[in-house]
């Protein structure tokens, strides 16, 4: 009697919510490490020669002991629970192929039995032959689910093991007597940090992952923002920081309402909250990189990567210009996820990265616009992030492209001369390319600088020594970069329309479908051969444009025409 | 029970209140973080799913125990704050560990001496010399 065999069933694997498990204790073990140290600062000094009943007794040092065991005990499970969940990760990709090849030998078990009951329980050569072959494979599937068991088994009993040593309050304090002291760990990372973002990958490689935890949850803010440690690190710091400040600021606006500064810091959270919700049409959720909203007094700091830059094969680095900061991040972060989606058709891999590391002129500063200040100091941060992407990179050094539009084509433009080196850089809307920057090969970009200028966006006309011009245009034809045509989006004129078309042309560059965002990602994903190239500018053209643009107005007297146009061109 | 021969800074009692505050506040949103790992925590595995529930409780229940605790003192603080500009010996004793180590020798009594340095202390602290 021929008998057809059937896979046990399979057995369950734990959800991927897991996850959740650790981005909770890590929040709350950042919380709690914070809170301790902050206790530490009203505790008697450790080196407090008097009564020893009178430090016993006091309470906030007291209090500091108690929350420090706990944040100990937090970071010692997270360690494990995140290597459980590494481990899982793995365990569900092979459980996904166990279940297909289950689903498929459960339906052959049916045919066969079937087609065997016609044939009256005798199966003909051929028949037997293919239940043998039949019951061999799901002998080997059922095989393979004991093996797949096993394994989570252990990664179980190991998880089990070192959580029941940190169960009760007593092992937390021996647990804290064991760790390894946060502040050697601070001192080395800063150490690392001081030889640049290889330096910093190699440190964090040589870690131990409770050294990494306990790192990411004591110091959130210099891990969240250390460019070499790797992007999920920095994601899990920065995410787990974020929920940190989150419930902090609702149990503060429960008790009192919040501060003026609490209230811009909600509004910067829920800016790159916004940013990481914006729709790319697939299931993946894009990286935190970077998280300081109180940076640049409350403008903050903040970067999103849609895509993983470490695997991609394309990396932009998008860099926005005057009046954004978190508040409006989303638009930054549509803008990168944009270049992300279109990039990525056809199946190439492309990660593109919404960069606000820098303080760029809004508000009270928006008179920095007229000068470089910022955009010196935020080319040499773009210089390090982009560096410690390149250091974090993994497998063949990924096409790297760096796209800058207003300010932000300056501060790129600046941190080209000094020392970011990548493939392919992109100014749009360009006000200059920063002083001492005379031609295109000053920024050492190592395959091609490309300008997308419109010719009635105002901004863009202001390079080549006029006085609100920061440095050269490099749409001109003397600055040698390859220009890329963009659409007009009305004439610019000395009226409340002119002046608001003259603004559209200057944000459109990025506009959905528009040639300028097509061209933009052709050279993001190394195909600008085929990107159409429109003439430079030629000479006197910024010149010819202000004064012919100041003449038709017809609000404007002879003597403030004059004015004007010595104002605007004083080096001409 | 005499009332006389103490006195306390106002503004240090209420800082320290303040501090006890935050700390319960900030405690509070660490312990909705907790809690929201520790739900997750049930889906971890027949074996893990457990032990991980064990270690979760007695974390939140210590983390509550520290939030009762600030609130406690925050309170306290606060109404003696309220309350008093004169203490007795009691108080005095109470409040001291309550307030930032640093602050703890504004709680003094009328003379100028601070509470603990009645007893054995060698004489009261010179400005600027810690001990």
């Amino acid at each position: 009697m021929t008998t057809v065999s059937t896979p046990h069933a399979m057995p369950t694997c734990p959800p991927a919510s897991i996850r959740r498990t650790t981005t909770g204790t890590r929040a709350a073990a950042m919380a709690m490490s914070r809170v301790a140290g902050l206790m530490l600062k009203y505790s008697a000094p450790a080196q407090w020669e008097g009564r020893e009943s009178e430090k016993a007794n006091h309470l906030m040092t007291r209090t500091a002991r108690r929350l420090d065991v706990a944040a100990d005990a937090l970071q010692f499970g997270l360690a494990y629970l995140d290597e459980y969940c590494d481990t899982l990760a793995g365990l569900r990709s092979r459980h996904e192929k166990l279940a297909s090849d289950h689903r498929t030998r459960v339906s052959a078990a049916t045919e066969l039995r079937a087609r065997l009951a016609e044939a009256d329980g005798e199966g003909t050569g051929s028949l037997e032959r293919e239940i043998a072959s039949h019951n061999e494979a799901v002998a080997s599937l059922d095989s393979k689910c004991r093996d797949w068991m096993r394994d989570l088994s252990e990664a179980e009993d190991a998880l089990v093991s070192q959580l029941q040593r940190a169960d009760t309050v007593a092992e937390g304090r021996t647990i804290g007597d064991e760790a390894p002291s946060p502040t050697a760990l601070r001192e080395r990372a800063l150490a690392a940090h001081a030889h640049g973002p290889a330096a910093v990958h190699r440190w964090w490689k040589s870690l131990d992952r409770d050294e990494r935890e306990l790192l990411k949850t004591a110091y959130p803010g210099l891990i969240g923002a250390m460019n070499g440690i790797p992007i999920i690190d920095r994601h899990e710091t920065n995410l787990s920081n974020l929920q940190r400040m989150n419930a902090e600021l609702r149990e503060a606006a429960k008790h009192g309402g919040l501060t003026a500064d609490e209230e811009r810091l909600r509004k910067n959270i829920r800016g790159v909250e916004r940013g990481l919700r914006v729709d790319t049409g697939t299931d993946v959720s894009p990286f935190l990189m970077l998280f300081d909203p109180a940076a640049e007094g409350g403008d903050g700091h903040a970067a999103i990567a849609f895509g993983n830059p470490e695997t991609a094969e394309h990396v932009t680095v998008n860099v926005p210009g005057v009046n954004n900061d978190m508040r409006g991040f989303d638009s930054v972060a549509a803008t990168a996820a944009q270049i992300q989606i279109k990039g990525s058709s056809g199946g190439r891999s492309v990660a593109s990265i919404a960069w606000l590391g820098y303080d760029t002129p809004t508000g009270s500063d928006l008179g920095n616009m007229t000068n470089e200040t910022e955009a010196r100091k935020g080319a040499k941060t773009l210089t390090d992030f982009v560096a410690g992407l390149q250091a974090t990179h993994r497998g063949h050094p990924a096409h790297m492209t760096v796209i800058g539009h207003s300010y932000g084509s300056t501060t790129v433009a600046k941190a080209g001369s000094g020392g970011m080196r990548v493939d392919d850089i992109v100014l749009v809307g360009s006000p200059g390319a920063g002083s001492g920057n005379t031609h295109a090969s000053d920024l050492h970009a190592r395959h091609q600088v490309h300008v997308g200028s419109s010719d009635d966006d105002f901004v863009s006309r202001l390079g080549n020594r006029g006085s609100l011009g920061l440095g050269n245009d490099p749409a001109h034809m003397d600055f040698g970069a390859r220009r890329f045509a963009v659409e007009n989006s009305g004439d610019f004129s000395w009226s409340p329309v002119g002046l608001k078309e003259g603004l559209d042309n200057h944000t459109g560059y990025f506009k959905k479908d528009s040639s300028s965002l097509e061209s933009i990602v052709k050279i993001s994903v190394g195909e600008s051969g085929s990107v159409a190239q429109v003439p430079s500018r030629e000479n006197y053209t910024n010149y010819g444009w202000w004064t012919r643009e100041i003449l038709e107005s017809t609000t404007n007297t002879p003597g403030m025409i004059s004015k004007q146009i010595a104002g605007i061109f004083d080096g001409r | 029970m005499t009332l006389q021969g103490f006195s306390v800074n106002l503004a240090i009692l209420r800082s320290a209140a303040a501090k006890w505050g935050e700390l319960a506040e900030d405690l509070t949103a660490a312990r909705t973080r907790l809690r929201s790992a520790e739900e997750a925590s049930a889906d971890l595995g027949e074996k893990a799913g457990p032990a991980a529930q064990k270690y979760f409780a007695t974390w939140l229940k210590e983390t509550t125990s520290q939030i009762r605790a600030s609130s406690g003192h925050d309170r306290q603080l606060r109404r003696m704050a309220n309350e008093y500009w004169r203490l007795d010996e009691d108080a005095a004793r109470d409040l001291a560990p309550m307030v930032a180590w640093a602050d703890r020798n504004a709680i003094v009594l009328k003379n100028g001496l601070p509470v603990d340095s009645t007893t054995d202390a060698p004489g009261p602290d010179r400005p600027g010399v810690q001990r």
